[in-house]
């Protein structure tokens, strides 16, 4: 697809960034936020790879780039986490033949519990037989059709503007995201998603040795550079070393991300807030939507999203589809009319991106999937001269951009750090750059071990990635589920500290250590021989 | 959050929600009036986080939400503590914005000591200190001024008098007619939040560029297209070098 670009009217360059932060909780025989993964593999993740599966049978071309963090992809590859996600599509399998039966009669509802059971049917079906407990495999296979374009972001999905006055630190969240996006996909990404697109002027140099070629922006991140830029976000820039930055389009993000403005507000869209786990008697739902005391959501959710009112329409799967249908030839239309007015005035073809939160796309807009399987159904079939392209293809056409520095920014609120540096969580970063300074200190003083003392540095090592991701900031802020992303930072924090203690004492108490292997197990091959300071 | 909920909760997790999410609640309130201030008081945290935040930020946190019970503070379990202090003297300086600073400091004990045993000693000081390049030498030096602290206080937001500019941050101890540096920060770089002014040649068709990709306030917006987000600074300096 990446022949004849040259002469197109505009370009389209759709990304999804997949991410959660990692959560595992062997301890626990269940645990209430391990469920962020399991309903993002049943809304977003496995639906998605459904949606590639149905174009690639009816031969429909279509081009992704897909950042897959690295906490989601083993958590993805996690054993005891997909046990647990069977266990989880087991039960709502059984709260489906409940519904059936309770709706009897009714067939509306009866419509939509019948959606459900097929959705939870097909998701046990893929996850257990097709990818046999892979979901990764699925998107090996789009990427070697050359339909996706996988990247990575940072190892534990660090701010990193927090992290700027320790570059090592930096470049250590870069390398070993690398080293776990080559190990699962066999080749090393070209671009990177920078957590929240957090850049400031210089992270850059800490990306061009390990051959990243690209990463995005938001809007003003290039449109603020040091130089105006020529072709504002309709072209990459290339920061001073040769690395190439896409800036995030407004109309096309916004039409998508707004429930307001955008598609997704629509009444005939399914609400997502409305869900029988808060809406029927505990005898009833209690075995399915109540965890430690609360309830909790059960994804069975019946209405539409209606309007500002108490009394919400049933929902009709059906019309839900059709308006999906709808908004994507609206959405093409629209960039067409983008395209056509921008080319007049470029001297090549203008590339839209539009960077999403993968799970955006079902979780949230339950129809998001839908979305995307018309968008690019109706992008083959209708007539228009542009094309779908991924940063990559476009860097090869066009390898020479203008050369300026973009300005430091975010896509959080008000553009900047304020999200992750607030009055709520800057506490974080006086104990989190104190473990930078400590671990250096610890592979200066313990440059070669073997045995215990290895496993103990390398746990040190995990806890120190753990502690740094900008979810739990993020969460702290926006305040939904405020004492669990605080007890996240400080188990990692005082674990760290532990192990510290205990190495300079001379003092590692096995079994603590083995208990703590066994709960935050990630980066199984880490060498914490990588955080030795650099001079 | 339902009031339907919330009357589902015993009397003592009311008053222990109402205690940890600081909601004011009278002693002699019965069930349903706590179950009215207590809902009202998490609609109203819950509406002012959706409008401080912006979309991105509204869908990223979805992500998070599995149970509206997340907003009853009902995870009581036992608090890991952390060191208030590393008994270390340090003071590190983060950009917030391109107006904001977050510095935070600490000073060892035997330097409080000293410092507070001298019979001279008056305060200290922040030095929040605006230079011209990178680099702490005299000549660096375009303004200052000063906040004064106390030995308690361990962090602070400083707003940055001027934007596209250097800071860096210095504690002092005041010693009678004399001072004494006891911590000196890295050195930020304040960032700019405007288009950078012209290179002076033809800026027509870049000028059109940069307002159709929506920073400027008269732009004509695309069908479904929402052009005047709000959301993100927007300020253009024209080619004559003002701002809108």
């Amino acid at each position: 697809m990446a022949n004849n670009l040259e002469g197109r009217q505009g370009l389209i360059s759709l990304v999804l960034h997949a991410h959660l932060p990692y959560v595992r909780h062997p301890e626990y025989e269940r645990f209430l936020e391990e469920n962020w993964f399991f309903e993002a593999v049943s809304e977003t993740y496995l639906p998605l790879l459904r949606m590639f599966r149905g174009l690639e049978a009816d031969s429909i071309p279509f081009r992704l780039t897909i950042s897959l963090s690295p906490t989601l992809t083993s958590m993805m590859e996690d054993q005891l986490l997909g046990e647990r996600y069977l266990a989880h599509l087991d039960r709502l399998l059984e709260l489906s033949e409940s519904e059936l039966s309770r709706l009897a009669g009714d067939e509306a509802g009866l419509t939509v519990a019948r959606m459900y059971r097929e959705l939870h049917r097909k998701n046990r079906e893929d996850w257990a037989d097709l990818y046999s407990g892979d979901i990764l495999d699925g998107f090996r296979h789009f990427q070697k059709l050359g339909n996706l374009e996988l990247i990575t972001t940072t190892a534990t999905h660090a701010f990193l503007p927090m992290y700027r006055e320790q570059p090592d630190m930096i470049r250590n969240q870069v390398l070993v995201a690398l080293e776990n996006h080559d190990r699962l996909f066999k080749a090393m990404p070209e671009g990177i998603w920078l957590p929240e697109c957090g850049y400031y002027p210089g992270l850059e140099n800490h990306l061009k040795p390990y051959g990243i070629k690209y990463f995005f922006s938001s809007a003003h991140g290039v449109l603020h550079a040091d130089e105006r830029p020529d072709y504002g976000v309709y072209a990459p820039l290339r920061t001073p070393n040769g690395i190439a930055v896409f800036a995030r389009d407004r109309a096309a993000s916004n039409a998508i991300w707004s429930a307001e403005d955008g598609f997704p507000g629509h009444p005939d869209y399914r609400d997502f807030y409305r869900d029988i786990g808060f809406d029927l008697p505990e005898e009833y739902i209690g075995p399915y939507a109540i965890d430690a005391g609360k309830r909790v959501n059960t994804g069975f959710k019946y209405h539409a999203i209606t309007g500002d009112t108490e009394q919400k329409a049933l929902y009709n799967p059906d019309k839900g589809r059709a308006r999906a249908r709808i908004d994507a030839r609206t959405f093409l239309t629209n960039r067409i009319r983008q395209c056509e007015a921008i080319s007049e005035i470029m001297d090549r073809p203008p590339v839209i991106s539009a960077p999403f939160d993968a799970e955006l796309f079902g979780h949230w807009w339950f129809e998001g999937p839908a979305f995307l399987d018309a968008f690019f159904r109706e992008f083959h079939t209708s007539e228009h001269e542009l094309a779908q392209v991924t940063p990559s293809e476009y860097l090869h056409v066009w390898p020479h951009n203008q050369v300026t520095r973009p300005a430091f920014s975010s896509w959080g609120d008000k553009g900047y750090g304020q999200v992750w540096l607030d009055g709520s969580n800057d506490w974080i970063y006086r104990h989190t750059h104190k473990m930078v300074e400590r671990m250096g200190e610890l592979v200066e003083r313990f440059p070669d071990e073997k045995g215990l003392k290895l496993r103990t540095l390398n746990q040190a090592a995990r806890e120190l990635l753990l502690s740094q991701a900008s979810d739990w900031p993020f969460v702290i802020k926006t305040g939904t589920t405020v004492p669990y992303a605080e007890r996240r930072v400080k188990n990692h924090i005082s674990n760290f500290n532990r192990i510290y203690e205990s190495l300079c004492r001379n003092t590692v108490k096995t079994e603590w250590l083995t208990k703590l292997e066994k709960r935050n197990n990630i980066f199984k091959d880490i060498d914490y021989r990588i955080f030795r300071p650099k001079r | 959050m339902t009031k339907d909920r919330l009357r589902t909760l015993s009397v003592q997790e009311l008053a222990q929600i109402a205690e940890q999410g600081q909601i004011h609640v009278l002693q002699d309130m019965d069930k349903e009036a706590l179950v009215s201030v207590i809902f009202e008081a998490l609609e109203e945290e819950r509406l002012d986080r959706e409008e401080t935040n912006n979309l991105t930020i509204q869908i990223e946190a979805k992500k998070f939400t599995v149970s509206q019970d997340q907003e009853l503070f009902l995870d009581f379990g036992k608090d890991v503590e952390l060191p208030e202090r590393y008994e270390e003297t340090r003071l590190a300086l983060m950009l917030r914005d391109p107006s904001w600073v977050f510095c935070y400091w600490d000073i060892e004990d035997r330097i409080r000591n000293e410092l507070s045993s001298d019979p001279d000693y008056a305060g200290l000081v922040l030095r929040v200190i605006e230079l011209a390049a990178a680099d702490w030498s005299r000549d660096s030096i375009v303004d200052w001024f000063d906040i004064p602290i106390q030995f308690g206080d361990l962090s602070r937001y400083i707003n940055l008098p001027s934007e596209d500019s250097f800071y860096g941050i210095e504690i002092h101890a005041q010693l009678g007619e004399k001072e004494a540096l006891v911590a000196r920060s890295n050195i930020v770089s304040s960032s700019r939040d405007y288009v950078a002014p012209s290179r002076g040649d033809d800026n027509s068709i870049r000028d059109q560029l940069i307002e159709l990709s929506g920073f400027s306030t008269d732009v004509g917006a695309f069908p479904g297209a929402a052009y005047d987000d709000e959301e993100s600074p927007q300020r253009i300096i024209t080619v004559g070098g003002e701002r809108e």
